[in-house]
């Protein structure tokens, strides 16, 4: 079922939560809502479950208006941050309840009912836990039932609040990969809320970059990471490093060493604007002679070889902190030491321009 | 009457932090579930409670049979009417009738003791359910 919220508006208090956002959501998408807190993506997600009332703007759930239509109705699956499991209920009530509370007319029997709640924990690998209270469960447990749970009641829409926020990172892992695969076998239409850009980058269709109650950005996690529409999305999106520039020419400076710049935007912006330039640690390369077409000299401070790549930590002439990332053999080849002076040219970046 | 005016903020202040833990998730998580507001109140919120409320009423029950001034004041103190049990005591003390106003004084304490004891074990239950959450801190100063 497709997802339209046009306009909404919410505020607690003088607390401007969603300022005025529209976003479409196709059936059978996974949609990420990804910002920093505070920024309305868990407003977002409980207007759309009817858990909260836009104070303007309006709520369209497969086409049909729902902007007034009580949770109950809306057919919607939701997914809390702290589980929210019914702790007087054993697992097994717990994954039954939405099937238990139907009108008469509509509820299955009690064999469905026992058929059904089987088959989802056999699915969620936890049959054997059905007879088990929540609190005797470990987090990431708790929370695949309570995705059982949701899922019981056929929902139109799948929504998840921070699903794995309280999860340690390795369970977080493995439920990221179960979330994507369980949207593969059932092709729900799945909206779920995170900080955490990692999580939203590999496991939604499409991310929607949230900020201050706007949104910054829509589109497929390759757009999102390569083709960053706003300096917000290029900061929030991984590792990257600042320098600021201006534009001369059609051509950026920084600190009067020119930058050779990859894409077209540098050249929207006229002579002596600033320019803001962002390029990700794995993008800088690291010589020790200049290459002459745009690099500048910088000290290194700290190198961190244990991982699959390593990381330098440089300062600049002038004295910005630079991060940059190479692979083992660059750093064979370079020797790099504490102390010593190199210089940095980035290999691809991203240039935005603001007037002053 | 007068006796449960005096006793509701008791019982409220022994309910409101036990509700207060539980918070209002899971009756959310019922409501997205296709429950009503009924049925989420008598199977999700009520059960949650019970401790608490029965608790509540254990406490509500003790403060009612030792109400004095209250009762006195507005019931009219009509023997096997609208009487409590310290008001007895004291009608019968008046009368100088010791023997029997020391029995009730007797059966009073009784209570009394039975009270402290069904506190304690409905107390208890609180305080395991609250370990079992392990949100147990707060609830556990409540409960001893």
């Amino acid at each position: 079922m497709s997802i339209e919220v046009s306009n909404i508006r919410k505020a607690f208090g003088s607390f401007v939560a969603l300022d005025g956002m529209s976003l479409k959501i196709e059936t059978g998408e996974l949609v990420a809502l990804l910002g920093p807190s505070g920024s309305g993506k868990t407003t977002l997600l409980r207007i759309i479950a009817g858990l909260e009332i836009p104070d303007s703007g309006a709520v369209h759930l497969g086409g049909m208006e729902a902007t007034e239509r009580s949770t109950q109705e809306r057919g919607v699956g939701f997914v809390f941050q702290h589980y929210a499991l019914f702790r007087h209920m054993t697992v097994f009530e717990n994954v039954a309840f939405g099937l238990r509370v139907r009108p008469r007319r509509s509820r299955p029997s009690s064999d469905q009912i026992r058929a059904r709640v089987n088959e989802l924990l056999k699915l969620m690998q936890l049959e054997w836990a059905g007879p088990r209270y929540p609190s005797q469960l470990s987090g990431g447990q708790r929370q695949r039932v309570a995705l059982a749970r949701a899922l019981a009641v056929e929902p139109r829409v799948l929504l998840l609040d921070e699903p794995f926020g309280a999860l340690d990172a390795k369970v977080r892992e493995e439920l990221r990969q179960w979330l994507r695969r369980l949207h593969e076998e059932l092709h729900l239409t799945g909206v779920f809320v995170t900080h955490d850009q990692e999580e939203a980058l590999e496991v939604a269709t499409r991310v929607a970059v949230l900020n201050n109650g706007r949104i910054e950005q829509v589109g497929t996690p390759e757009e999102l990471y390569h083709r960053p529409a706003t300096p917000f999305v290029s900061g929030f999106l991984g590792n990257v490093n600042l320098f600021h520039g201006r534009i001369q020419d059609g051509r950026v400076y920084i600190r009067g060493m020119p930058i050779s710049v990859h894409n077209g935007e540098a050249r929207k912006g006229a002579d002596g604007d600033r320019a803001m330039v962002y390029v990700r640690p794995h993008l800088l390369d690291i010589q020790l002679v200049p290459n002459g077409k745009g690099s500048f000299p910088a000290t290194v401070l700290h190198i961190n070889a244990a991982g699959p790549r390593v990381k330098v930590e440089l300062t600049t002439q002038w004295g910005d902190a630079v991060r940059v990332e190479i692979d083992h053999d660059r750093m064979l080849e370079l020797k790099l030491k504490p102390d010593a002076r190199v210089y940095l040219s980035p290999r691809e970046n991203r240039v935005f321009t603001y007037q002053i | 009457m007068a006796g449960i005016v005096v006793m509701f903020p008791c019982g409220a202040r022994e309910l409101v932090p036990v509700m207060e833990a539980a918070g209002t998730e899971e009756e959310q998580a019922a409501l997205t579930l296709g429950a009503s507001g009924w049925q989420a109140f008598f199977r999700i919120t009520l059960p949650n409670v019970k401790w608490g409320l029965l608790y509540g009423v254990v406490i509500c029950n003790a403060r009612a049979m030792g109400e004095f001034g209250a009762v006195s004041v507005v019931s009219g103190h009509i023997r096997g009417l609208t009487n409590t049990m310290p008001l007895y005591v004291e009608i019968l003390y008046n009368d100088y009738d010791f023997a029997a106003s020391f029995a009730v004084a007797s059966l009073l304490t009784s209570l009394a003791l039975v009270t402290m004891v069904a506190k304690r074990i409905v107390g208890g239950s609180i305080r395991y359910e609250a370990l079992l959450e392990g949100t147990g801190d707060e609830m556990e100063h409540k409960a001893v």
